[in-house]
């Protein structure tokens, strides 16, 4: 299956527009020390900003807990999704086991084996550059992330949509007939393993960039998780006229129910769904610069893939190492690669 | 696995090692400049004032 000449010209135009995005904060942080004359990497002490401070207080607080604290917040959402029985009658028992195991997988296994290649591969890929951008401000440090992590992400989240041969990697996550909390961390053990963005800010937090890091992936991880779950905490920004001003800007900023459910949405026919498009994780602001956003205050009717037929768990994590055994699927041995 | 799956893997890790390396190419070189040239520019503002 062959590449759309046209999607082939949009993914090039816009790569390389987004090199150019990469570049953006720090440009704009060489332009205001060259007006404010500031030079930190001139200080002998950094200084903490308030919001890293209440970070730090609150990691402590939490006590063992910290390390698993957004896993402990995906939990106790699907345990009050699971309640109010927002997954209704449509997670079968295969469903439940795939879920289940690549949460376990993204949580358990995944998460120390990305500390540990952060920690004992880094001084061996870059020697004796620890702490070399320890001077940048916090907040530039904080927009340098923001753009190189989610931006990054959207990168590759696009490619495993618009790139046929990579759209098997990325099946999982979209499969269920449901939305959930367990969705965004439903995804093959190999798409999850080569994510760019987490070697990116691995780099990033051992050249110094670790304070900014440690905000921007816990507000990540709050709204993609959220923008997955079948709470509709949007809702009331469009019910409302007053806040209506509020929804405007948030459904263009981030990724919210509405436009992420769009995009793991059956079909695009009803004018709601748009699995073509809308592959912004926290910011949705790329879809809206790129030209792939459907911004949209309804949710879909159905979600999941039209063909899907429930494959095994084992497949659906591990593919293609392990394959489907429902003949004709795209997970199968000689499955086609449908999209 | 078989001999196609290996070549598939292999272009999926080519893909992600390109969209991690070029973003932290772009990062760290414009970074670097920033401290350059504005200690460049610093250093030599200072000659210049020393010389007046």
């Amino acid at each position: 299956m062959k590449m759309d000449a046209d999607v082939r010209q949009k993914l090039i135009s816009n790569g390389l527009w987004s090199l150019l995005i990469y570049t953006l904060p720090v440009v704009l942080m060489f332009l205001a020390f060259s007006i404010t004359g500031q030079r930190p990497w001139q200080q002998t002490a950094q200084t903490t900003v308030p919001l890293l401070r209440f970070y730090q207080w609150f990691e402590h607080a939490l006590g063992p807990l910290h390390d698993y604290g957004l896993t402990l917040f995906v939990m106790l959402l699907g345990i009050g999704e699971f309640s109010f029985g927002l997954y209704e009658n449509r997670w079968t028992k295969t469903e439940r086991a795939t879920d289940i195991a690549c949460f376990a997988a993204s949580h358990i296994v995944l998460r120390p084996f990305f500390t540990y290649v952060g920690l004992k591969l880094l001084p061996i890929v870059l020697p004796g550059l620890k702490n070399s951008f320890a001077w940048v401000p916090f907040f530039w440090g904080f927009f340098i992330i923001c753009i190189a992590d989610d931006l990054t992400q959207y990168w590759y989240h696009r490619l495993h949509h618009q790139v046929p041969w990579l759209w098997r990697f990325h099946r999982t996550h979209h499969s269920a007939a449901y939305m959930g909390m367990a969705m965004a961390s439903r995804q093959n053990v190999i798409y999850t393993i080569f994510f760019s963005q987490i070697y990116l800010v691995a780099a990033l937090v051992y050249l110094g960039l670790g304070g900014p890091a440690l905000i921007v992936l816990a507000l990540k991880g709050v709204i993609t998780t959220l923008a997955h779950s079948s709470i509709p905490w949007d809702k009331p920004f469009y019910k409302y006229k007053l806040l209506h001003p509020v929804a405007w800007v948030l459904e263009r900023l981030i990724s919210t129910p509405a436009t992420h459910h769009a995009h793991h949405a059956a079909t695009t026919d009803d004018g709601v769904g748009y699995y073509k498009g809308n592959f912004g994780n926290m910011f949705f602001l790329w879809d809206v610069i790129f030209g792939t956003a459907l911004i949209s205050r309804k949710y879909p009717k159905s979600y999941g893939i039209s063909h899907y037929q429930g494959d095994q768990w084992y497949a659906q994590l591990l593919w293609p190492i392990f394959k489907s055994k429902v003949e004709g699927s795209e997970l199968a041995a000689n499955g086609p690669m449908v999209k | 696995m078989r001999l196609q799956d290996f070549t598939l893997l292999g272009k999926k890790i080519l893909v992600g090692i390109v969209a991690t390396v070029v973003p932290l190419l772009i990062l760290v070189g414009s970074l670097y400049l920033t401290r350059k040239v504005l200690t460049r520019d610093s250093a030599s503002e200072q000659v210049s004032s020393r010389a007046k």
